[in-house]
């Protein structure tokens, strides 16, 4: 294995728990997660080999990958007139298997759920920040907005968050 | 009421969610032995290309360049600071022209010279002058003889022109230098048409004309021979 090869699975070994997670928040499927996630670290390698400037932040650079690839699977579903993660938000995932049900306590179900009902920009602010720790500065740097307005949607996302667990309470 | 600090905890349970181990490490495998081709600058390009020609045909390409820079110097060596060569143009000039030019001139050189040597006849007693323009008529004379010579078909025409402009008569008149300069030219178109008469099948009156004329040819009476055959 060339140093290449040897970077790039150290990056992968750091990101795949994050990026796989991120997204399988997003889409509620392990089959589709596993694809687009395969498919995000595929494209970064891709970037990783070609010729030039090298990528600055691959942190960043990994969920904006995985933001666009969740967003065309979304639009992809919409064309293919399939159901919507969006328009259906309380079906759960008939294809998540028992034994994952099993894994995944009440109150993790309970979160994934009201997670699901919430804005997707409160999603991403949540997600990037309580999950993967990630400071304002840099969860703005991906999103592209500025520090004060994550501030502000993550007070508001957390605030939709627990008012949609009230609700299922 | 739960409390923001109780939502952050129960929310950070979603980090329990991680990717099957066995799907983790096949994809990583399946990215990592994925090769992309690496783009190269044209002129990589050009030299790996270059490079992968088979030697066989590095040594043809080789040789064929050899053998052109060869023969150019061969060419060059050969041929630089030697005057351009014109005798080809001289050639591609129409002969039939050339020759038609030749006798015409010849033809106005020989009159002209036969008059100028009459009027002198008559009008001079220089024996100088007498003895410059016979000189003169006899290079015009032999300049037409030899392009009668050259084209023997042209004798008739010239006979018949020389009679018409009034030189055979002119010259009849003259000395006898001038008389032998003329023969010069009277004997081979005497020749030619005695030679072309023969070709053909002549009358009775036409016989006798030409067994008068061979007579007078017999006889070294050139001029005479020559206005009877182109009366005839």
């Amino acid at each position: 294995m060339d140093s290449k090869s040897e970077q790039f699975s150290l990056i992968y070994d750091q990101y795949i728990e994050k990026i796989y997670r991120f997204v399988y928040l997003k889409v509620n499927s392990q089959e589709i997660a596993e694809d687009i996630t395969s498919r995000v670290f595929m494209k970064a390698w891709e970037a990783y080999n070609k010729p030039g400037a090298p990528i600055a932040n691959m942190s960043g650079f990994l969920y904006q990958i995985s933001r666009n690839m969740v967003i065309d699977h979304y639009r992809g579903k919409e064309k293919a007139r399939m159901v919507s993660f969006d328009d259906v938000p309380m079906v759960a995932d008939m294809r998540t298997n028992v034994h994952e049900r099993a894994a995944i306590s009440a109150d993790m179900e309970q979160v994934k759920l009201a997670l699901r009902n919430i804005k997707k920009d409160y999603q991403d602010v949540l997600i990037l920040h309580y999950l993967e720790d990630m400071p304002v500065a840099e969860v703005a740097s991906i999103l592209g907005k500025s520090e004060g307005s994550v501030r502000v949607m993550v007070h508001r996302g957390l605030n939709a968050l627990k008012n949609e667990m009230s609700q299922q309470a | 009421m739960m409390t923001e600090k109780e939502l952050i905890s129960r929310f950070q349970t979603l980090k329990q969610i991680k990717p099957n181990g066995s799907w983790s490490f096949s994809v990583k495998s399946r990215i990592l032995n994925t090769e992309f081709p690496v783009q190269k600058p044209l002129w990589q390009n050009v030299l790996s290309n270059l490079f992968a020609i088979p030697s066989q045909m590095k040594m043809a390409y080789a040789f064929s360049a050899l053998l052109l820079i060869f023969v150019g110097a061969f060419g060059i060596a050969k041929f630089a600071g030697q005057p351009a060569d014109t005798s080809l143009l001289q050639k591609t000039e129409p002969a039939a022209i050339l020759g038609e030019t030749s006798i015409k001139t010849s033809i106005e050189a020989f009159k002209a010279k036969s008059q100028s040597l009459a009027m002198l006849s008559k009008t001079t007693v220089d024996p100088n002058s007498k003895q410059v323009a016979v000189k003169e008529l006899s290079d015009a004379a032999k300049s037409l003889a030899a392009a009668v010579q050259k084209d023997p078909t042209s004798a008739k025409a010239v006979a018949t022109e020389l009679k018409q402009d009034g030189t055979l008569a002119a010259l009849a008149d003259t000395n006898s230098d001038a008389k032998e300069t003329s023969d010069i030219v009277y004997k081979p178109l005497v020749e030619q048409l005695l030679k072309d008469d023969a070709k053909t099948t002549p009358t009775e009156a036409m016989q006798k004309t030409i067994a008068n004329a061979k007579a007078l040819y017999d006889s070294g009476n050139f001029g005479e021979a020559l206005i009877l055959l182109v009366n005839n």
